[in-house]
């Protein structure tokens, strides 16, 4: 796997590139500023980039803007952002851009470097990955509102593999449907949340997020 | 003058001339001729001691139906009025006064007619001197006449203005002169010159001003005066002279206060203006310190996030590399070490994310109110529900505190109250940003209580802002801050 990473704490950064090298990957680039890390990208596109959502100039969400961005430029390449909070919104914000090969994990979570370089990886293949903690809070921030309840046992089923990154094609291939009931079965989740007929991808997202909210 | 007037009545048995002297009123008899009989002494004085006797009374009437009618028999004379009317009874021609002519038969004295002088209350100085009624009203109204006869230099002055001017009435005998040294010297050319020209060219005059009483006590007067012109030249002039030094003390006394109101609303108003930016500058100072408080607790979030934690995240892969590059066959110990000294690093870094998060949210000053209120909401173990209005970016010190006041308001229904459940809202409409929180806890909570109440509602008022807490025991807590944010 190819990884770009952008950070601007010089150390952590070196710590970050050693424990992706170390896990047999290759750091394309390492840079300190999201600017530099969208040239590397569209330089030479990796297949995921890891990037601080604190970066200069601000300090505030650099590396949100730059997912955004990269998303436009490089959509095959995947985003993981690496933050200090444990903010729903952030997440919410970043996988609202980036519907597919996103990621927000806490910083300290690259301690755990089994479930790092995994999380990479996932979001490298177009996965969604959200930080536990994360997730945690989306949960119980939703105790008043459980739509799910309205589901169908299936549509709850195709809502869960959405939520897994999985394409419609992959999702027919798995619960042995055409994809022509899938796309029935999709929309009518999208009806039964009350999910504005905009994009599908961001009714796909929001309906990822309904379902983050309300399982578990 | 005197009248011995007694002898020539044999007056009835008993009936003591000296008696009838002592009398207040005025007894006269009068035969039917009209002619005196007797008259006690009062009557006599009335008369100032014309009276004689043997002298015809002559009536002069005036009607005045509304006089009470005296009781008593018949009029005896052929002119005596009736009953119904008031007669002025003269002697020798001269008026003696007002009288209630009692009129009756007297017993033993068939041929006389008793008349009762007795001045009616109601009519008193109508009969007098014009004279001395002119002296009575010029005493009471504190006005004085006066008379310049110019020819003949000399000044007339009335009892009254002698009076005025501090002299014992007709005390010395009065020229232009001598008027005129009692005028206040800086009136006193004024007045020459007021005085001269009526003289010259016969126009009345009116001023005021100020004479000087031997006593050495000023008084103020307003003088009014007018000339008899013959041929072109006045011969007399004559005029009034009012007292009204308690008037002009009393309107002096009056603008003095005036002035004194004046000076002391215009103290007032500087005080006011003082006091007012006094209070701003300490409103001022008020809401530096919150922000400096503000700012402060925001820049120790961030030296906690890019500092510690991130030196601490950093340690951990230097830890996790070493972990990874111990040999085959290291010491179990040193491995477990390892290990529990990465656990333990976690559970720091997380004790340290809680703290700065609770210093000051980053998503705050990031995002804004709402993003910030739905984390806080999320993350609190009370159950609660936000429900907002639109609010776009606000100035940072409202919204951390609007976030602060949610903050400890949620902290405080869960800790101290064991609410079950609280509610949150947001509105913002008129440039005015509502905050509110109501749980179903156990209420009590006050401003004075000492959980914190205190200090946000010290932060809400730094803002111009109000905090309401209704939470009678037993009924929940609403707390409500509002934050105008024009």
């Amino acid at each position: 796997m190819r990884v770009a990473i952008a950070e601007d704490s010089l150390l952590f950064r070196a710590g970050l590139a050693s424990v992706l090298t170390t896990a047999g990957h290759a750091v394309t680039a390492s840079v300190g500023s999201a600017d530099e890390l969208i040239a590397a990208v569209t330089g030479d596109p990796p297949d995921a980039a890891i990037i601080d959502i604190k970066m200069p100039p601000t300090h505030t969400t650099e590396g949100l803007q730059a997912a955004a961005k990269i998303a436009s430029t490089n959509p095959d390449v995947g985003v993981l952002v690496l933050s200090q909070y444990v903010e729903a919104h952030y997440a919410m914000r970043l996988i609202n851009e980036r519907p597919h090969g996103a990621g927000y994990l806490l910083k300290q979570r690259v301690i755990d470097v089994g479930e790092f370089i995994d999380s990479v990886e996932r979001v490298a293949e177009g996965g969604l990955v959200v930080d536990p903690e994360v997730v945690g809070h989306l949960i119980t921030g939703a105790q008043s509102v459980r739509p799910l309840a309205q589901l169908s046992a299936r549509e709850r089923e195709v809502l869960a593999l959405i939520a897994e990154g999985k394409t419609n094609s992959a999702i027919a291939q798995q619960l042995v449907l055409t994809e022509k009931t899938v796309d029935s079965h999709i929309r009518n989740i999208f009806l039964k949340l009350d999910l504005p007929a905009t994009d599908q991808d961001h009714r796909r997202v929001l309906a990822v997020l309904t379902y983050l909210r309300d399982t578990h | 003058m005197g009248a011995q007037a007694s002898s020539a009545v044999a007056l009835p048995e008993g009936v003591l001339p000296a008696a009838l002297d002592a009398l207040p009123f005025g007894i006269v008899l009068i035969d039917q001729d009209e002619q005196v009989m007797y008259a006690n002494r009062p009557a006599r004085r009335l008369a100032a001691d014309d009276l004689r006797i043997g002298e015809s009374v002559q009536w002069a009437s005036i009607k005045q139906p509304s006089i009470d009618e005296p009781t008593g028999g018949s009029a005896a004379g052929p002119n005596a009025p009736r009953a119904s009317e008031i007669s002025a009874v003269t002697f020798s021609g001269a008026l003696v006064g007002m009288v209630r002519p009692m009129r009756m038969l007297v017993d033993g004295l068939d041929d006389a007619v008793l008349i009762v002088l007795s001045p009616l209350p109601d009519s008193e100085g109508r009969g007098r001197d014009p004279e001395q009624l002119l002296q009575e009203v010029e005493a009471v109204s504190q006005v004085g006449s006066w008379s310049w006869d110019v020819e003949a230099d000399v000044v007339t002055l009335s009892d009254e203005l002698f009076r005025l001017h501090g002299l014992l009435p007709q005390s010395m005998p009065a020229t232009a002169a001598t008027v005129a040294r009692q005028y206040h010297p800086e009136d006193r050319a004024a007045q020459f010159e007021l005085v001269d020209h009526c003289r010259r060219t016969g126009q009345p005059f009116e001023n005021t001003h100020r004479i000087v009483r031997p006593d050495g006590t000023v008084r103020w007067r307003q003088a009014r005066g007018q000339a008899v012109m013959e041929d072109g030249r006045a011969v007399r002039i004559y005029g009034t002279v009012e007292d009204i030094t308690e008037r002009v003390d009393r309107e002096r006394a009056l603008r003095h206060s005036l002035d004194d109101s004046r000076r002391l609303a215009a103290e007032n108003e500087s005080l006011r203006h003082e006091i007012e930016s006094q209070l701003s500058e300490v409103r001022e100072s008020r809401l530096r310190i919150v922000q400096a408080g503000y700012e402060a607790r925001r820049r120790l979030e961030r030296d906690l996030h890019d500092g510690a934690q991130q030196r601490l995240t950093t340690l951990g892969l230097i830890l996790r590399s070493a972990q990874a590059q111990l040999p085959d066959g290291a010491s179990p110990a040193l491995e477990q070490a390892l290990r529990d000294a990465l656990v333990e690093l976690q559970a720091g870094l997380s004790e340290l994310r809680g703290m700065a998060r609770g210093l000051h949210p980053a998503i705050l000053s990031d995002e804004g109110l709402l993003p910030a209120l739905e984390s806080l909401v999320a993350r609190s173990p009370l159950p609660a529900q936000l429900s907002a209005d639109p609010v776009g970016r606000l100035p940072g010190p409202i919204e951390t505190t609007a976030y602060l006041v949610v903050s400890e308001a949620l902290t405080n229904a869960g800790r101290h109250a064991a609410a079950s459940n609280a509610h949150v809202t947001v509105e913002h409409r008129h440039e005015l940003l509502s905050v509110m929180v109501s749980d179903d806890g156990a209420g009590g909570a006050r401003v004075e209580g000492g959980n914190g109440l205190r200090l946000l509602s010290d932060r809400v008022a730094a803002l111009d802002g109000r905090l309401h807490i209704d939470s009678p025991l037993g009924g929940g807590t609403r707390l409500r801050a509002e934050l105008p944010c024009a």
